[in-house]
């Protein structure tokens, strides 16, 4: 009886965990997600500096997001994620716009395929 | 130069050897400690699952068993996923086998679709063909069970049954079976079970408890015997107070 109790609890920690950690991913992305949209908008308008604070502040977040989220995604993805960022910033401080919106939809493509990975789709679980 | 050289530059200002060499001692580092967590993760895991799981798998344990070990090598040998990619799978799994060996306790018909039923191979001293055509059981696979059974001569055997783990159980023919004192009409002397009561000079109260001794009357037989308990290998004994002491080798 004790196991099956255990293994209860078990289950249940499980589906929790599960749960928050849909949460807290859907959480990061989307706030990531709408802030490399605000630094491609400014960037598309010619304010470059506005581009690269925005940038700024989304390095930061992801810099403290990605250590939650390594906790439940592959780590080369969250690096893969930071890198982009940190070579838009690059694009940014040296005014190569184009290179700048490109490299920012790259890190939108891969924090979205971060984000996409966690729900229980049919093609996720097949 | 690039844009990733710049980015990596800025990234890591001292780009250097010794950044390789930290990064890879590191992750041995990370390697050791995954090993170690999951090591005493998956004993835990298995204690859960029952002393079955350790002893004679039935279809479900040995399928459980198999994938733990591979589920906790992916998290031990690869550093870029992370630990609770194992944790989960393998506490989901041991959480199904509790409920799954619950359930075929509570209902016969489905403990029959995961683990099938035993199958007679031998009937009344016959050999069952089809039986052992449907097991997929040759003659040198019945042979070799019956060896190891310690029957060397097929005439000996009155039933031989496949139990659902796949270990055969027999059933000698009355002639030649082991005589028992109670067919010979022999008074025995029941000296119950011996336990090990003392290992290493540590004491098992959980042992002496099962024997019905106490401290008091293991002080008096060490006295008695003239030895220290740290000098003490083994001690057993017995309900009738029979003991039997192994002193260490350097004592």
């Amino acid at each position: 009886m004790k196991r099956t109790i255990i293994s209860a609890v078990i289950l249940i920690l499980i589906i929790s965990a599960v749960t928050i950690s849909i949460i807290i991913n859907n959480n990061t992305s989307s706030d990531m997600l709408e802030g490399i949209d605000n630094a491609i908008e400014f960037c598309s308008k010619g304010n470059n500096s506005k581009a690269l604070n925005e940038i700024d502040r989304i390095i930061e977040n992801w810099d403290s997001a990605s250590d939650i989220l390594m906790v439940f995604s592959s780590h080369d993805k969250a690096d893969e994620v930071d890198e982009a960022l940190h070579i838009a910033k690059v694009y940014a401080e040296n005014g190569e716009n184009n290179m700048f919106i490109a490299e920012c939809s790259r890190a939108k493509i891969m924090i979205k395929q971060i984000n996409e990975l966690e729900y229980p789709r049919l093609h996720n679980i097949l | 130069m690039n844009k990733r050289d710049d980015f990596i530059l800025r990234k890591y200002p001292d780009h250097s050897g010794r950044l390789v060499i930290l990064n890879g001692v590191m992750i041995m580092i990370i390697t050791v400690l995954r090993t170690l967590l999951l090591y005493i993760f998956i004993i835990f895991a298995v204690r859960i699952m029952g002393k079955r799981t350790i002893s004679e798998l039935q279809t479900s344990e040995l399928v459980v068993t198999l994938l733990i070990s591979d589920i906790a090598a992916v998290p031990m040998q690869n550093t870029e996923q992370p630990m609770i990619s194992g944790i989960i799978p393998i506490l989901i799994l041991v959480a199904c086998e509790v409920f799954v060996s619950l359930f075929m306790l509570k209902n016969d018909k489905f403990r029959r679709v995961i683990c099938g039923k035993p199958v007679i191979v031998i009937n009344d001293g016959k050999i069952d063909q089809k039986a052992m055509t449907d097991l997929r059981m040759s003659t040198e696979d019945l042979f070799e069970e019956l060896r190891q059974k310690d029957v060397f001569k097929l005439e000996d055997v009155a039933y031989a049954i496949i139990e659902t783990n796949g270990k055969m159980s027999i059933l000698k023919k009355p002639a030649s079976d082991i005589v028992t004192a109670a067919q010979l009409g022999v008074q025995t002397k029941d000296n119950g079970m011996q336990a090990v009561i003392v290992s290493d000079g540590v004491i098992a109260d959980s042992s002496m408890e099962f024997c019905e001794l106490n401290r008091k009357w293991l002080k008096q037989t060490l006295i008695r015997e003239k030895i220290q308990l740290k000098d003490i290998f083994i001690m057993t004994a017995n309900r009738g107070r029979k003991y039997n002491i192994i002193k260490k080798a350097d004592a």
